[in-house]
């Protein structure tokens, strides 16, 4: 009689969890008057303090929805266009401009133009203001102490395709993430027959391509490739694990290091609209940037006046040569390189 | 003595198969009939259909006088025949105690709580099973399993108690237990039987009278003793033949 | 409508119920089909890339059943037949690679590989890599397949075919009792690998999950990652259907539906140490080894404590979910699996349509569903937005794999039981009651445990459906790792292991129960 109970218990356990579960209502609503639903696909452990001490300064509930590798799944821009009609985000908080521009041209994002937005370099920002730019990560190119000495480090992008670094080096997959953005900045800035030249060059010194930017730095710390590109987050990770590997700013002295700046989007027709003007405002004030600065994620400020926390890995960023692009045609030139050149490029070398 | 069950011109296919082909079979009040045949002539299925299990497609079944089924329409469900069976694999509840067993099948009669118990109880008492009540049937031997499925059929007071080859695999002693349980519950409770089996030694322990199906037709039916005497068909001349050697 | 499917009776409502239960397990498919086919193409589908890539995931899908099959048949064979040392513990964390992501097992392999002292470790790469370590993860489906099916067999078949061949002729008897079952465990494992991309992506595999995830990530073209997938799935179904027709027709003569006795482990002087041996391999090659891989780098910098925080904000969720996901999947098998128990054609039918739909990568389910939702009335929120959708879309994921276990324990039930109860009038809602669900229940229990596990794995269902607020642990696991310090994420898939090893002991004490209930 005990373990019939047992086994009643059990079922009647997993039913209330299961039915009961799901069908109560869950979280608190996301459409009360004191909440705020932020997509982001900034990393979580960088954009979670930043929720938390707003929630704390404003009393307004943050419900986060970080976003995944969009390599591994599918990630939350499609989540956010499939949500068109009736969104359940009020912000998407990019980690780079051209999923704000893509955003913006299916007509997911509406325009704010915060009166925060003061002192941010204009260049990196949506000129309609659909999405604003703040603090910036940089393109940057790895490599491993170990493997690669002093003298030989890489300079400049077209080191990848040099012969000492063949079969070392390695990227992340051109149509994914900040890569793509990189590629899409490649042709708009040497133009279409150069950059394919460089991306052939990239095929003839066998530079492998791997699946995330994150692969970039692990595979280049553990030894496996000599070098390769990725972002000043990645390696900053890498940095303050201790792994042998040190970072270059690529053509500081020619075409400049590519800006990543992250970009603030107010989502058409939001459920907290007001909240979420309120958390973009709150975005793009300075001490946002000096906190990302502060963060794992060691972000560069995009405002010259912010102070850079001591120990700072990078140079702010208008200590550096930054290559000059339009980031407001970036999506567009990716959206007609993606069919015309780089998806038949990955599908030949990967 | 009246018709217990009383079935005339009974049609039954299986699949393509006809398997009951005009079947004319009775059964009078305390009768004790065997039910001979070779494999496949339709024994399992004329019994489903008396039991209400199967319908047959044409023809009449009447139990107690009363029409149970007729032309492929069922007017008295099984539970309502007065009829119990015990299965060729004995069909025992396999998660179920002895007693639970029992109580289960009494759930049709809509009986109260104590009555229910009382039937239990002197159901395995009947059969000897009362110190089993708690195990479950698999750990059972094969004589108890058999005695459970008799107390199950048992406590509803069936007035036809349908036997489908149920004792095949027991030893000669616990068999001839089992029968002898059987034909006393038999005097006893006054219910009729027919017991479907290849066993001249099944028939001679338990039934006064014989009929043989072929190719869904009964085709000989008497009281033991005429058959003895003179049998018609090829497989009562075989089984009268397998009874001798045996005596 | 159980009840009428149960005593099989009416058969018109038998079919009623079945394309029911199939239509809505069909349903999160649906916007993809009706959203895809109804526009006009603006890409095209069969492209080279695509073509090669589906040639591709074939053969990986081929690779993973078979290495899943040459390893899980003969374990569980062992498993089921013998007694050894140890045999439950080991038995149950066979269950263990299902548990973890691939994309986890290739980043421990692949860091393992790239250690100094692991020089003589061959680097798993291509579809070499992509088989190891999928086959290895789809293990435990053919295993558990083939040790139920020899629980199975009775104790006089076994008893029967030792006395008469000794030992190997036990082995192939059994072996081929159990094949079916087992091949068709596989085949799932095959399928289900066809949607992963984690290991293809990193082990640098052109497979065509990674082209849809393509079409879908970099070029936003929802229609043509949605064709492709329909391609895909449709190519898969033609060429397993012959196994399949075969396979369900030998798994319903290999199942008898009177167990008096089951066989008992025995007790054999050499296999006796193989069975444990070949189990502990398996897993120290399939889940320690990765993890060791996995969490190396992290030996100097655990983040135990700020790991535990995330594990106990998420624990909550992550139960919701899967065992929502669980118990509705569970429920829906089981009235296939009732519906069909007495006709072999309806459940080669059903399994083919689910099987089309396990086929088809989860994104895509889970945008259409996104899609259907936000042209649906707020209204509608309870059921589309909200955590029974992300439980909803998970459980009708993994209903084939529920489907297949609960199919193999209604063959257990005997037709006489229901005769039984009909002669004695027990209606059919006492008979279900009383008989049927309790015969039932350690199946039910084991397939609840398998979908639980496996829905805790589909990332990318809860990541796209999880309502703000909710995050369920491997999620979080997931989008933690992109860029977080390897202590952490290491860190949190230590306690991921350990939640589900605790899960797994709980559990391990069930056969126990039931043992004893039966004895």
């Amino acid at each position: 009689m005990k373990r019939h109970l047992l086994t009643l218990y059990l079922a009647a356990e997993l039913i209330a969890v299961g039915v009961l579960g799901c069908s109560s209502p869950s979280s608190p609503s996301s459409s009360g008057a004191n909440n705020l639903v932020v997509y982001t696909s900034v990393d979580e452990v960088f954009a979670e303090p930043i929720g938390k001490t707003f929630e704390q300064e404003t009393g307004i509930r943050v419900q986060l929805v970080p976003d995944t590798e969009e390599t591994k799944s599918t990630g939350l821009l499609n989540r956010l266009i499939a949500e068109k009609g009736r969104p359940r985000a009020d912000v998407f908080w990019s980690g780079d401009p051209v999923r704000a521009a893509i955003l913006k041209s299916k007509g997911v994002s509406t325009a704010y133009p915060s009166a925060a937005a003061e002192g941010l370099p204009r260049e990196f920002s949506d000129a309609e203001h659909h999405w604003i730019s703040f603090s910036a990560r940089a393109r940057v190119l790895i490599y491993n102490k170990d493997l690669v000495s002093e003298n030989q480090k890489p300079t400049s992008i077209r080191d990848l395709a040099d012969p000492r670094f063949k079969g070392k080096a390695c990227i992340a997959n051109p149509l994914f993430g900040t890569t793509s953005m990189h590629a899409s900045a490649l042709f708009q800035s040497l133009g279409d027959d150069d950059a394919k030249k460089f991306f052939q060059s990239l095929v003839e010194n066998k530079v492998k391509i791997l699946s995330s930017n994150g692969e970039v730095r692990r595979r280049v710390a553990n030894g496996e490739f000599a070098i390769g590109l990725t972002d000043t987050d990645d390696v900053n990770v890498a940095i303050e694990e201790g792994k042998p590997v040190g970072f270059v700013y690529p053509d500081a002295d020619q075409m400049g290091t590519l800006m990543i700046p992250n970009a603030a989007v107010l989502i058409a027709g939001g459920p907290n609209g007001e909240n979420g003007k309120k958390f973009i405002d709150y975005l793009l004030r300075p001490e946002t940037e000096a906190a990302l600065a502060r963060s794992e994620a060691a972000q560069m400020p995009l405002r010259s006046e912010v102070e850079l926390p001591a120990g700072f890995p990078f140079k702010s960023v208008s200590q550096l040569r930054t290559m000059s692009v339009d980031y407001g045609t970036l999506a567009e030139k990716l959206e007609e390189i993606s069919d015309s050149f780089l998806k038949p490029w990955v599908d030949e070398n990967q | 003595m009246t018709a217990l069950v009383r079935s005339r011109g009974l049609i039954c296919r299986l699949g393509n198969q006809l398997v009951l082909n005009g079947t004319d079979f009775d059964v009078a009040d305390h009768e004790s009939i065997a039910l001979l045949g070779s494999s496949g002539s339709g024994k399992s299925t004329l019994l489903r259909v008396i039991a209400g299990l199967e319908t047959a497609r044409q023809g009449e079944l009447a139990i107690d006088g009363k029409v149970a089924s007729h032309d492929g329409r069922i007017l008295i469900p099984p539970h309502r025949r007065g009829i119990a069976m015990m299965f060729q694999d004995l069909a025992l509840w396999p998660n179920l105690t002895v007693a639970e067993n029992v109580r289960l099948g009494l759930s049709g009669l809509r009986l109260s709580r104590d009555q229910s118990q009382a039937r239990i109880e002197h159901a395995l008492d009947l059969c000897d099973i009362s110190e089993l009540a708690d195990r479950r049937p698999g750990t059972l031997s094969g004589g108890q399993q058999q005695r459970l499925a008799l107390a199950r059929a048992l406590a509803m007071r069936p007035k036809l108690l349908m036997l489908d080859e149920p004792l095949g695999g027991l030893d000669l002693i616990t068999k001839q237990a089992v029968l002898q349980q059987i034909a006393e519950l038999k005097a006893e409770l006054g219910f009729a039987v027919i017991l479907v089996t290849h066993d001249p030694v099944e028939v001679y322990s338990l039934c006064n009278s014989l009929a043989v199906l072929e190719n869904g037709r009964i085709v000989e039916q008497a009281a033991l003793d005429e058959i003895v005497a003179n049998p018609q068909s090829a497989l009562a001349k075989a089984f009268v033949r397998a009874m001798q050697c045996g005596e | 409508m159980t009840l009428m499917a149960q005593h099989g009776s009416k058969p018109m409502l038998r079919w009623v119920l079945l394309v029911i239960v199939l239509g809505i397990a069909a349903s999160p498919a649906l916007p993809l089909v009706v959203l895809t086919l109804g526009q006009e193409p603006t890409r095209s589908l069969w492209t080279d890339a695509f073509s090669k890539s589906t040639g591709s995931t074939l053969y990986l899908g081929a690779g993973v059943s078979v290495f899943s099959l040459v390893i899980g048949l003969p374990l569980g064979l062992l498993a089921a037949l013998y007694r050894f040392p140890a045999r439950r513990p080991l038995i149950l964390f066979q269950a263990l690679p299902l548990l973890l992501p691939s994309f986890l097992l290739c980043i421990g392999w692949s860091n393992l590989a790239a250690a100094k002292w692991l020089w003589w470790l061959p680097t798993p790469d291509g579809l070499a890599g992509c088989v190891f370590v999928l086959g290895l993860q789809m293990m435990p489906l053919p295993f558990f397949a083939t040790w139920a099916a020899g629980h199975n067999l009775t104790a006089s078949q076994i008893d029967s075919v030792r006395l008469h061949g000794g030992e190997r002729s036990v082995l192939t008897f059994s072996a081929r009792a159990c094949a079916p079952v087992a091949i068709l465990a596989a085949l799932l494992g095959g399928i289900l690998s066809l949607s992963d991309t984690g290991a293809p992506l990193i082990f640098g595999y052109r497979s065509a999950a990674v082209e849809i995830r393509t079409s879908f990530s970099a070029l936003f073209d929802y229609e043509l990652a949605g064709r492709q997938c329909l391609l895909l799935a449709g190519l898969a179904l033609l060429l397993i259907a012959p196994v399949l027709f075969v396979g369900l027709r030998l798994l319903a003569a290999a199942v008898l539906a009177r167990q008096t006795r089951p066989a008992m482990p025995y007790p054999h002087r050499a296999l006796s140490w193989v069975a444990p041996g070949g189990l502990l391999l398996v897993l120290i090659v399939g889940v320690v080894v990765p993890t060791l891989g996995l969490c190396w780098p992290a030996a100097e910098n655990p983040m135990i404590e700020r790991a535990a925080t995330k594990v106990t904000a998420t624990a909550g969720t992550t139960l919701i979910f899967t065992g929502g996901a669980a118990v509705i999947a569970v429920l829906f098998a089981t009235l296939i699996a009732l519906a069909t128990s007495a006709s072999a054609r309806g459940r080669l039918f059903v399994l083919a349509v689910l099987l089309l739909l396990l086929a088809m990568p989860p994104a895509l389910a889970a945008i259409g569903v996104s899609r259907i939702a936000t042209g649906a009335p707020p209204q509608l929120d309870w059921l589309m937005r909200s955590r029974l959708t992300v439980a909803l879309i998970l459980g009708l994921r993994f209903l084939p794999v529920a489907t297949v276990a609960m199919m193999f324990a209604t063959c257990g039930l005997s037709p006489s039981w229901r005769d039984a109860a009909r002669i004695h009038g027990v209606s059919r809602v006492r008979m279900f009651v009383r008989v049927t669900l309790p015969y039932l229940s350690f199946a039910i229990v084991v397939s609840l445990l398998l979908v639980m596990v496996l829905a805790a794995t589909d990332i990318t269902t809860t990541h796209l459906l999880q309502p703000p607020g909710d995050q369920s642990l491997p999620v979080a696991i997931f989008t933690v790792m992109a860029n977080s310090p390897e202590g952490l994420v290491a860190s949190l898939c230590l306690l991921y292991l350990l939640c589900v090893v605790l899960l797994l002991a709980a559990a391990s004490q069930l056969p126990r129960l039931w043992s004893r209930r039966s004895a």
